[in-house]
């Protein structure tokens, strides 16, 4: 019996040895760094001519980029706005643009030749990189690119207007790009979600005599509802960090300002700009980026994960109430 | 539940930690050119000479290899491809002496120069063996871009680079109908001029032909002409008065539409410098300097181009050169210096390879002698009659470099973000100016706006 007893926990030591590798990566590649970060961001830590100052600060860089020391201006505040209204606008239309596609692309009725073709064509965008694709749209946006001369020949646009000088036009672009090359990803997603759907349920509701509409309300969009959370999720923690897009489209050879008139640069450039001259700021730039993404995952995680296990609670303790009646 | 509460938070964090983790993986792959080297750095007796583009290791290629053949075997190149990326890729590379591409030499552009005089990565030029007598006919508001706050020069420069308005020949006839140097010197004697200047051309051309391409062509005979940098010896930020005439006069420039609204050294830009004015836009004149007349201007301004000198006298970048503190061979560093910088025969030389102005008076008196060079490497419009290093000898006496600072390359950035704000009305005069000291103050930290 006790032999039997001690084969077993051998067995489990080896399931550890195989999570091992990602636990010890994750120790030394970002649990120190983070926690590296969070001291750097007490520090008044920065470069002066080649040298480095460094002394401790406290929670001086947090008043300083929050805007609430004298003299200090909150720009990480309108750089956490330009990410989230270029994010939105991308997100938004992604969404519907993506369901729209699925639900096309699924349905039994409509039967669209060449779905793979489709599929294939939809994510080809997110194959290109960022940099290819940001020197694509601004030599066809430029001033004088052929999109905006057309524009203007058409008179769409007014005989002045730029882009690139143009906060509007700047950062609809940026979220217009992101769109483009992210909404393939998101339809792909959303299919196979469409796929999982028991298909007895669509029979059923064709029966009934239930509309293309009433099935989507009823039927697809409902059942959608995880994978839909998760593709906000994972995009919502993506577009805080939004980079590389908005860092190689408009900004001078110098860098990381987002033109026009700094309204199109988001955190994570902030970051970086910071970062070769002033590491304590950036540093607290991190901090805050860090606490607003995972503030905004745990809500997300919560909303998404606990609402059936609400329910199912909820139903448990009323039988329970019930049973305990009789 | 708890259990879920705490894997629920675990995730998250690690999702949000990954923000702390990516950002700087994401710099890395940001649209910088790789460095391009040239030559054998893991050779034990390699000499490592960094620049951002190929200019240094022409004059290596021509006349210093003609002079010093086995010494260039030695030498290893690094182009970084490109003066805005430079820093981001030099200093941490001057951090590490064990690097095999630790630099052993460096070019320094104007706008950054003193960053590194007065750092500890570089060398004072006595150190490496050349005194005050060798570079004696150098100009003075080059040395003093070279020096530290000590006074000691740690840096050297072989061109001198007033700044002129390039002007197109063809263009002026048409549009301004003159191709005589001394009219067309009076067309742009004061910014007053130039705008009326513009609208002449604008007027004449129909909107085709523009005097610039962009109002930024004003900027350089502005912040090269200032009394004051942008900030006084207690690190008290200051914004020069020339500064604020510099964006009044682009609202002018933009708000009459006088120019094509382009920005330096864009795709734009370029495309203006080889139109016609008639079915393609065309630009009449570009702020030049003796580097920029054969480095940058197009085949179209060939046997072209006539030279007028800016409103105000001001200079526009230049090269130093600099010995590292951990420099492996520094008889070669200073046979180098001395070959760039302070040797005449080694500096007639230089001119001979591209028509370059020089940083040495005794040689430009040389070269000027000899009749080389008149033509500016053969762009130069021959009725107009101008000799190319004449023309610059008044404008590079008595240059000014006193109010460059360390960080002049990104505040000028900062300051063309402000410029182009108030010029096309998203903020007015002082909104623009406040903002542009906030944002020098947001950058470096060192620096106070009050």
């Amino acid at each position: 019996m006790n032999k039997k007893k001690k084969k077993m926990i051998d067995y489990g030591r080896y399931g550890y040895f195989f999570i091992a590798p990602f636990f010890i990566t994750y120790l030394v590649f970002q649990l120190w760094p983070l926690i590296n970060t969070f001291y750097y961001s007490t520090l008044s830590y920065y470069k002066r001519n080649g040298r480095e100052f460094m002394e401790f600060a406290g929670l001086q860089n947090f008043v300083n980029i929050l805007g609430m020391a004298a003299g200090e201006r909150g720009y990480v505040l309108s750089y956490l706005k330009n990410t989230l209204v270029m994010w939105g606008c991308n997100f938004v239309p992604q969404i519907l643009v993506s369901l729209l596609l699925a639900v096309w692309l699924t349905d039994e009725k409509v039967k669209v030749k060449g779905t793979g073709a489709m599929k294939v064509i939809v994510y080809l965008p997110s194959v290109i990189t960022a940099a290819s694709v940001s020197v694509l749209f601004k030599s066809l946006f430029s001033q004088y690119g052929p999109i905006t001369q057309t524009l203007k020949d058409w008179g769409v646009l007014g005989k002045n207007f730029d882009f690139m000088s143009s906060v509007a036009g700047s950062r609809g672009l940026i979220s217009t790009i992101l769109w483009w090359m992210w909404f393939g990803n998101t339809t792909l997603l959303l299919i196979s979600g469409v796929l999982g759907i028991d298909p007895g349920l669509f029979e059923a509701a064709d029966i009934d005599g239930a509309t293309g509409w009433k099935k989507f309300r009823y039927i697809t969009l409902p059942l959608l509802k995880p994978i839909m959370l998760y593709t906000l999720v994972t995009s919502a923690i993506g577009g805080l960090q939004m980079y590389d897009i908005p860092a190689l489209f408009n900004v001078p050879e110098t860098g990381l300002v987002g033109l026009p008139d700094d309204k199109t640069t988001t955190m994570a450039m902030y970051i970086m700009r910071l970062y070769n001259s002033d590491v304590g700021k950036a540093a607290a730039v991190s901090v805050v980026l860090f606490i607003i993404t995972l503030v905004v995952s745990l809500i997300l995680f919560a909303t998404m994960s606990d609402s059936e296990d609400r329910r199912m609670k909820k139903e448990q303790k009323q039988r329970r109430k019930a049973g305990g009646r009789s | 539940m708890k259990k879920k509460m705490v894997s629920v938070l675990l995730t998250a964090s690690m999702l949000a930690g990954m923000t702390l983790c990516a950002v700087p993986v994401m710099a890395e792959d940001a649209e910088t050119p790789e460095n391009e080297v040239t030559g054998d750095a893991s050779a034990d007796d390699s000499f490592v000479v960094w620049g951002w583009n190929d200019d240094i290791k022409k004059i290596l290629d021509g006349p210093f290899k003609e002079a010093y053949p086995d010494d260039y075997e030695r030498i290893v190149f690094v182009n970084t491809g490109g003066s805005d990326y430079y820093q981001s890729k030099l200093d941490p590379v001057l951090d590490d002496p064990s690097n095999e591409l630790y630099p052993d030499m460096m070019g320094l552009e104007v706008d950054y120069v003193q960053k590194y005089v007065n750092s500890d990565w570089v060398q004072s030029v006595a150190d490496l063996g050349i005194t005050a007598d060798d570079y004696a006919n150098s100009y003075q508001y080059n040395l003093d871009l070279g020096s530290d706050v000590d006074g000691n020069v740690r840096a050297l420069f072989w061109q001198a680079t007033p700044g002129c308005y390039a002007v197109r020949a063809d263009l002026a006839e048409k549009y301004l109908g003159t191709t005589d140097p001394a009219a067309l010197a009076e067309k742009f004697k004061d910014l007053d001029t130039i705008v009326a200047t513009a609208k002449e051309v604008n007027d004449a051309s129909g909107g085709k032909c523009k005097l610039f391409s962009g109002y930024d062509e004003i900027k350089r005979s502005l912040t090269g002409s200032r009394t004051q940098g942008f900030y006084d010896e207690n690190d008290k930020i200051t914004i020069d008065d020339n500064i604020k005439t510099y964006m009044e006069t682009a609202k002018t420039l933009y708000d009459e539409d006088l120019t094509f609204n382009t920005d330096q050294w864009s795709a734009d830009w370029s495309a203006n410098m080889s139109g016609d004015g008639v079915d393609s836009n065309a630009a009449l004149a570009y702020m030049g300097c003796p580097w920029f007349v054969y480095w940058s201007l197009s085949d179209a301004w060939k046997g072209n181009t006539i030279l007028v000198p800016t409103q105000t006298k001001c200079y526009w970048g230049g090269t130093g050169l600099a010995a590292t503190t951990d420099c492996a061979d520094t008889e070669l560093a200073a046979k180098i210096m001395k070959f760039f910088t302070c040797d005449e025969d080694g500096m007639v030389a230089i001119n001979a390879l591209n028509s370059d102005y020089v940083n040495n008076t005794a040689a430009v008196s040389k070269i000027i002698e000899a009749g080389t060079s008149a033509d500016g490497n053969g762009y130069l419009y021959p009725d107009a009659g101008q000799n190319f290093m004449e023309f610059f000898l008044p404008l590079a006496d008595g240059l000014d470099a006193s109010m460059v600072t360390a960080e002049d390359q990104q505040i000028l950035s900062l300051m063309d973000t402000q410029t182009k704000a108030y010029a096309t009305g998203e903020k007015d005069l002082d909104t623009a100016l406040a903002d542009l000291t906030a944002s020098i103050h947001d950058t470096f930290s060192y620096l106070s706006a009050e």
